[in-house]
């Protein structure tokens, strides 16, 4: 593997502040540091709110970084690009186009010396690759949360992206169709071998779907707290995977980490609270005097 | 010089016996051959006084054996079930049941200034070597683990980016690290709560630099059946100076107490870390030069910006 693939996309240093009304600003992700090789499938989790969206839409180009840096195959990036296709938890497809049209869009975009048959050629593989080739000409209203998702990820692969960023992609869906759009994309990137990002609460998902899982801190200032490399060989079998005499250590490891941000929280809560309540006592002390 | 020491938890009961560490060696450059240490001094840590022996072997050579491989790859080495002549050498002089040989090099910043060899027994603890890799990361280059098997094997496949965890922060600073009750603090990420093994302190220390940043990190973990020492503290030489930002500041000083019998005060170990901060070398203390109860000890120099910053010590 050439140095590049090695470090096919590397995050340095991400920070994010907003502004804070009373002066300094509230950096909520700070110093967020990874590195991932050519194809490789990263999962990030953490608590809801600690950040982990807030990353990945950094990455993503579609919020400004306040500081640190992105880099994708040894270039600095910043601002959205076809190089770097997201996939969100709602699938945001146009009411007014098929699902056809809906991934035509952003082909048009992409391949725009294409011809019109080479365009047409590219959706319907992909469409045919999340298995919707015979629902091309549908339209949204016309599929469930599951085929919409999976036309928005055939929106998403069309493009040829360079990474693959997904934000909760199966948050919306039944246990049953999430498993069934986890073996898609897996099948898919087995194939494709594009860089993935995907952001989960799932310590399941994560565990099946990644070949790494990066777990982030609580916020505010939040950042990588570790970093676990999964096993597991690709491609992977879903019952292989959960027969593996370790599958349960990995699972505990991912849930004591949350479990001790849990607590980190509450005791950064009551941190501030004594410290509300020392400032109180010595603002009272000084009315009184 | 002043130091500074948080007040330490309540004093636990041990016995140098049930200590990890029973023995000790000191190596240092040779004045008179570059590449080569020799031997300043090796002690078998007995519950009440410290027996110094005399090795078969007084000097080694870069990449020679245990000791020359330290200083060769500029990072602890620890060997215990492949073989040894180090870890056979020190079983068969010493008669103790040393389960494994770590040694690791002091530098005052690029220059070394020591090799030291710790003998472990059988006990329950962990030593972990953290080494950067191509993606800038840190992961276990060599261990050992008794009686945290699940924590072990999870520890395998763990990683921390510079700042994260207790190797991060430790690269990140340049300065050695000290936490209690790893279990119940939220600085220590990992879990052994599935092994029998319960961990009371971790101490981390940045070993050696590449471009001004520690390439390995050793950590020693304390157990309460099986303490690393009866006493460890990482005291921070010369506390009226400013100190640069830290990253997890509440698990920057601490100390913690084993031995009942010990002195707790502070007094006892100004003159330790006097003598190391002025002579900048590892030094073992014994009679005078230790005091607080204890009956031996060894105290290890960690330089920042060209000056002794950190003194670890660990008393028996």
């Amino acid at each position: 593997m050439s140095n590049h693939d090695r470090r096919y996309v590397e995050i340095a240093n991400l920070t994010k502040a907003y502004p804070n009304p009373f002066g300094k600003d509230i950096e909520v992700v700070k110093d967020f540091n990874m590195i991932l090789r050519k194809g490789e499938i990263v999962s990030v989790i953490g608590h809801s709110g600690c950040g982990k969206s807030t990353v990945l839409t950094m990455v993503a180009g579609l919020n400004e970084i306040s500081s640190g840096s992105l880099a994708v195959e040894g270039r600095e990036v910043s601002g959205p690009g076809p190089d770097r296709a997201v996939v969100f938890q709602s699938p945001c497809l146009l009411p007014w186009m098929s699902s056809f049209e809906n991934v035509m869009l952003g082909v048009k975009q992409c391949y725009p010396h294409g011809t019109k048959k080479q365009r047409k050629e590219i959706c319907e593989y992909y469409l045919n690759l999340v298995g919707l080739a015979d629902s091309m000409y549908r339209y949204p209203r016309e599929m469930s949360g599951g085929m919409q998702q999976r036309v928005g990820i055939a929106r998403a692969i069309a493009l040829k992206p360079q990474v693959l960023l997904l934000d909760e992609p199966f948050g919306r869906l039944d246990s049953l169709t999430r498993m069934d759009l986890q073996d898609i994309i897996l099948g898919i990137l087995d194939k494709e071998r594009i860089t993935t990002m995907v952001i989960t609460h799932d310590v399941d998902e994560a565990i099946y779907m990644s070949d790494r899982i990066c777990m982030m801190t609580n916020g505010p200032e939040a950042t990588v707290g570790q970093i676990l490399d999964v096993p597991f060989q690709r491609p992977r079998l879903r019952q292989d995977v959960l027969d593996d005499p370790h599958y349960y250590d990995f699972r505990f490891a991912l849930i004591a980490f949350l479990e001790k941000q849990e607590h980190a929280k509450d005791s950064h809560i009551e941190e501030v609270k004594r410290r509300l309540n020392a400032t109180e006592e010595v603002e009272a002390e000084k009315v009184s005097v | 010089m002043n130091t500074t020491t948080q007040d330490p938890p309540p004093a636990m009961t041990a016995t140098t016996a049930s200590c990890l560490i029973r023995y000790v060696e000191v190596w240092t450059p040779s004045p008179d051959e570059v590449g080569q240490v020799i031997l300043e001094s090796a002690n078998i840590i007995n519950p009440d006084h410290l027996s110094p022996i005399s090795p078969s072997v007084n000097s080694f050579y870069d990449g020679e054996g245990a000791i020359g491989s330290a200083m060769r790859q500029r990072a602890p080495v620890i060997f215990q079930d492949m073989p040894c002549s180090d870890l056979e050498r020190v079983r068969n002089e010493t008669n103790l049941s040393i389960s494994a040989f770590l040694a690791f090099p002091v530098y005052f910043e690029d220059r070394l200034i020591n090799v030291v060899a710790f003998g472990l027994i059988d006990g329950h603890g962990a030593a972990e070597i953290w080494t950067r890799d191509d993606r800038d990361e840190l992961s276990i280059s060599g261990s050992f683990y008794r009686g945290l098997d699940t924590f072990e094997f999870i520890s395998q496949h763990v990683k921390f980016p510079k700042g994260a965890g207790l190797p991060g922060v430790c690269w990140k600073s340049g300065v050695p690290k000290m936490l209690n009750d790893p279990g119940g603090n939220p600085n220590f990420i990992r879990s052994f709560d599935r092994d029998p093994a319960e961990l009371m302190s971790v101490i981390g220390l940045p070993i050696s630099r590449t471009y001004g940043y520690p390439a390995s990190i050793l950590l020693l973990m304390s157990s309460k059946a099986n303490p690393l020492s009866n006493y460890s503290a990482i005291v921070k030489v010369d506390a009226d100076e400013p100190s640069e930002e830290e990253p997890l500041p509440e698990m920057s000083v601490t100390a913690i107490v084993c031995s009942s019998d010990g002195d707790d005060s502070i007094a006892w170990q100004q003159s330790a870390i006097n003598r190391v901060a002025s002579c900048g070398r590892c030094s073992i203390l014994t009679g005078d030069a230790i005091g607080g109860g204890y009956h031996a000890g060894l105290a290890i120099p960690f330089s920042k910006k060209g000056r002794t910053d950190r003194v670890m010590l660990l008393a028996f």
